[in-house]
């Protein structure tokens, strides 16, 4: 190589590929793939539960007061249909007879198990000045029943007392005959002993009661109530003459059981029921829901626990109160919606002439497509409760409320 | 590599965050107030439980049930919560405070009937003597009677287990079938059960101490199932202790949280939900041995057993002040006199004294019927028996130590001398001479009088000077027998605070009954 010359070395220059985006770097994308894979999971569980766009929206709270009604609105499917529409109930459990004459300030709507509390409360709203708003709908209606034990409905069964309904063995269903009930209440010192409960292998030395929560603030203990002064009254519906003097001789027949326990029905379904409170004072829809429950999840109905149905029967109807627009909105949802009058169909309950458009097939129609036992009635013979007016006074009399 | 770094980072972030989003951050921490029932200590580790998963910690401030629920003022609460055993004495208070607005909400978490935990011997004891060997609140009373029943039972002024206890023993002992009246607890059916009752706490907690330290002078103890069952599964006893259910029905408690604060509406819902989940009611249910409010929960076969039926309890106020006031009573665990005044005249020959006889047996223990039971002689009672015709014949004192003592009372009774005349009136201010001295002597002790005669006085002083003389404090009761003059009779028994019964209408064995514990 001459001096002086130089060679000039090409300079060399790595060629380096053209950089990769740091979305497609192995060291973000497992990191990033699996917090994506949590978020699609997340969503895939949300997406089938209607939850999928709420975090987006916010969800009306609304404050609730009712007593069994509360079954309802607890219900998860119910919950998660009205979180569908943004939403949600909060429930504080009491009496209807609470729920509806006590401060509302704090709610927004009342849900009352019959009509006589709730119109008290429609009646104080109007009459405030300036009128408060309340609006009422019927979005359902059930029976007032007493829920009892195999046993039991056998020994009453045994009396003539109560009539095993399809004939066969193992009926869910009995009819009550109140005319005959009511003389078995009324006997002094009238035990189930007496009654002959030991033919069916159990003892009773309790006198034959039925057993009610508080008649002072509970809708169900009130239209009990209502039934025996009805059967006293000699089938005819108690005026203002007369009322507290029949109250007064129901008295014993609603007091026997003693200081009454608020919730009835959750502890009937436990063990201990049979021994706590043989024969309760309930609504239909409790127990048919707690059978199509059963039916669904053991395939069987639980033929140990069986219904008395009254002849004649006591139908109620909750009113579920809005206090203001929002809780209207609710409200009509409740009475109106496809999905949610079918969900309380579900539940037990029965409906008020159901829309045509809704479609929503009959209580019986339900029952017999679950396989349960559809109960059998003699829709001639309804009973009827007192002006409300009159059938409150019968309660503090009975009672011995105070107010 | 700077960059590197903060891409990863960011990858980082995506991940917490997601993950975050996934499984959500930690509850935040609320501490509730709760006035509890003492055996609610047992709860503490499900407490603590509670506390890691919802971030609700419930700080138990332990006392007697009654006690908690006499602490509690409507309008005046020193606490969030209260979680009783039972909270019906509460109710019966705030009904009678007069209070109107919402009662505390309330949800029931847990159950535990009260039951009689005895040792296997006794047990075995009870069921031969009981009618289908199904032991009920009679064959308490009467084992406890005879002696061969002492038992441990909490203060029902100051515990639910003592309380409900005291409820379902008095029911029982009224054998109406209703609810327990005023008029049911005016006579005192319950000496005979109470003569057994040897160890008393102020709580459930505390009777169990009681009970394992007094042991050896014990056969049984009054308590909550679950007290009972863990009493067993501690090892402290040297053979467990049979647990009876009374067959004719006993009282339920059914511990309900109480809301007293609305302003902590939400941690309670928040505790309330979480300990009325299935699988905490199973946890309740295996630790602390109370039977799950949750009818999904398989039981422990422990809990498999029929509990009875329960009794109902009281709606009114006045029947547990009632109730309270005759525990409360120091003469209570005075065992009480009984002069008896019996009629040897000779009108009593044949059948009405052989009927005599037959009562005196009953009362001793030999009557089996439930109302024979709680109101037979009891173990400490103290008698006096008077014999007369025209004039006191002779008397006899006895203190009944153990169940033969009675047969010296009957041997008494055996004699077949019978006087002509009939000094109703000189016998009774006899025995009342006889009931002054024993007052003086021992002030605390009860005395009273029961008058036997089936004739009219021809012999001896006059009726107006037995009236007039009438000492204070000692019950006269009158039981008119055959020819007895019932007005005069009636006259006597009123005048010294008591009744007369007449024993034609039914039997002088029922007459007797009548008059026993009143």
């Amino acid at each position: 190589m001459p001096n002086g010359s130089t060679i000039a070395v090409e300079p060399t220059l790595a060629v380096r590929s053209a950089a990769t985006p740091f979305f497609r770097r192995g060291r973000f994308l497992w990191p990033f793939a699996a917090a994506l894979a949590c978020v699609v999971a997340g969503l895939a569980a949300l997406a089938p539960a209607g939850h999928l766009l709420l975090p987006f929206q916010p969800t009306e709270v609304l404050q609730g007061r009712m007593a069994s009604k509360g079954d309802y609105f607890e219900d998860p499917e119910v919950k998660r249909l009205l979180m569908g529409h943004h939403l949600q109930v909060n429930v504080t459990r009491m009496g209807s007879h609470d729920a509806a004459v006590l401060d509302t300030a704090d709610a927004d709507l009342v849900f009352t198990s019959g009509e006589a509390s709730g119109n008290q409360l429609i009646d104080r709203r109007q009459q405030a000045q300036p009128p408060q708003f309340a609006k009422a709908y019927y979005p359902f209606t059930s029976f007032v029943v007493l829920a009892t034990y195999r046993e039991y409905a056998e020994t009453l069964s045994s009396r003539g007392i109560a009539t095993p309904q399809g004939g066969a063995d193992g009926s869910l269903y009995y009819t009550l005959h109140l005319d005959k009930f009511l003389p078995a209440l009324e006997a002094p010192d009238n035990t189930w002993n007496d009654l002959g409960l030991g033919r069916f292998g159990l003892s009773n030395g309790n006198r034959v009661v039925a057993h009610t929560p508080n008649i002072c603030s509970a809708n169900s203990a009130a239209t009990y109530l209502g039934m025996l002064a009805y059967m006293k009254n000699g089938r005819e519906v108690v005026t203002a003459d007369g009322a507290e003097a029949l109250a007064r001789t129901i008295q014993p027949l609603v007091r026997s059981q003693g200081l009454p326990t608020a919730d009835l029905f959750q502890p009937y379904l436990t063990l201990e029921g049979k021994s706590s409170a043989p024969v309760v004072v309930i609504y239909e829809h409790q127990f048919l829901s707690y059978q199509l429950h059963q039916k669904e999840t053991t395939g069987e109905v639980d033929r140990s626990r069986v219904l008395l149905y009254p002849d004649p029967s006591f139908l109620v109807h909750p009113q579920l109160i809005a206090l203001n627009s929002k809780a209207d909105g609710l409200a009509r949802l409740v009475a109106t919606d496809p999905a949610l009058r079918n969900r309380a169909l579900e539940m037990g309950f029965r409906q008020l002439a159901p829309d045509a458009a809704t479609k929503v097939e009959p209580l019986e129609g339900y029952l017999q497509s679950k396989g349960v036992q559809v109960p059998e009635f003699d829709s001639r013979t309804r009973g009827s409760l007192p002006d409300p007016l009159i059938l409150e006074k019968m309660i503090d009399v009975a009672g011995s409320c105070r107010r | 590599m700077t960059r590197r770094l903060g891409l990863s980072v960011l990858a980082a972030c995506l991940l917490a965050a997601s993950l975050a989003g996934c499984f959500g951050g930690d509850p935040p921490h609320r501490v509730l107030r709760v006035l509890a029932s003492a055996e609610l200590a047992d709860m503490a580790p499900i407490l603590a439980e509670l506390r890691e998963q919802t971030g609700v910690e419930l700080v138990l401030d332990l006392t007697g049930t009654v006690d908690a629920a006499n602490a509690l003022t409507p309008g005046a609460y020193h606490h969030d919560l209260a979680w009783l055993s039972s909270d019906r004495y509460f109710r019966l208070k705030l009904a009678r405070s007069g209070a109107t607005g919402a009662p505390p909400l309330r949800t029931s978490i847990m159950t535990s009937p009260v039951a009689v935990g005895v040792t296997p011997a006794v047990a075995r004891s009870l069921r031969e003597t009981a009618p289908d060997h199904q032991v009920s609140w009679a064959d308490l009373a009467d084992g406890a009677a005879a002696g061969t029943l002492r038992f441990a039972m909490a203060d029902p002024r100051h515990a639910n287990s003592g309380l409900a206890a005291l409820v379902g023993v008095a029911t029982a002992a009224a054998g109406t079938g209703d609810v327990l009246r005023p008029e049911d607890v005016t006579c005192d059916r319950l000496r005979g059960f109470f003569a057994g009752h040897r160890q008393a706490a102020d709580d459930s907690a505390a009777l169990v101490e009681q009970f394992v330290t007094h042991r050896a002078d014990l056969d049984g103890i009054v308590d909550y199932e679950s007290a009972l069952l863990a009493l067993n599964a501690s090892g402290r006893l040297p053979e467990p202790l049979e647990i009876i259910h009374p067959q004719d029905g006993m009282i339920a408690s059914d511990y309900p949280l109480l809301l007293l604060d609305p302003a902590r509406r939400e941690a309670y819902d928040t505790a309330v939900n979480w300990l009325r989940t299935p699988a905490v009611q199973r946890k309740i249910m295996e630790r602390t041995l109370r039977r799950p409010v949750d009818p999904t929960v398989a039981r422990d076969p422990r809990l498999a057993v029929d509990v009875g039926n329960a009794l109902y309890f009281p709606d009114q106020q006045e029947v547990i002040d009632l109730l309270l006031q005759r525990y409360d009573d120091p003469s209570l665990r005075e065992p009480t006199r009984v002069i008896f005044v019996l009629d040897f005249s000779g009108s009593m020959r044949g059948p009405r004294i052989a009927a005599l006889r037959d009562a005196f047996a009953a009362l001793g223990g030999g009557d089996r019927t439930e109302q024979g039971k709680f109101g037979r002689f009891y173990v400490g009672e103290q008698f006096t028996v008077v014999r007369f015709g025209g004039r006191v014949l002779d008397e006899h004192d006895l203190v009944m130590r153990q169940p033969g003592d009675l047969d010296t009372l009957r041997s008494w009774l055996r004699v077949d001398r019978f006087d002509d005349g009939t000094a109703i009136w000189s016998a009774l201010r006899h025995a009342y001479d006889r009931a002054a001295a024993l007052r003086r002597d021992h002030p605390q002790q009860a005395v009273s009088i029961v008058l036997m005669t089936d004739g009219e006085n021809n012999a001896g002083l006059g009726i107006d000077r037995v009236l007039r003389d009438l000492p204070a404090s000692v019950r006269t009761f009158a039981i008119a027998y055959g020819e007895a003059d019932r007005a005069d009779l009636d006259r006597v028994a009123r005048a010294g605070g008591g009744f007369a019964v007449d024993a034609d209408a039914s039997s002088l064995l029922t007459a007797f009954k009548e008059i026993r514990g009143c």
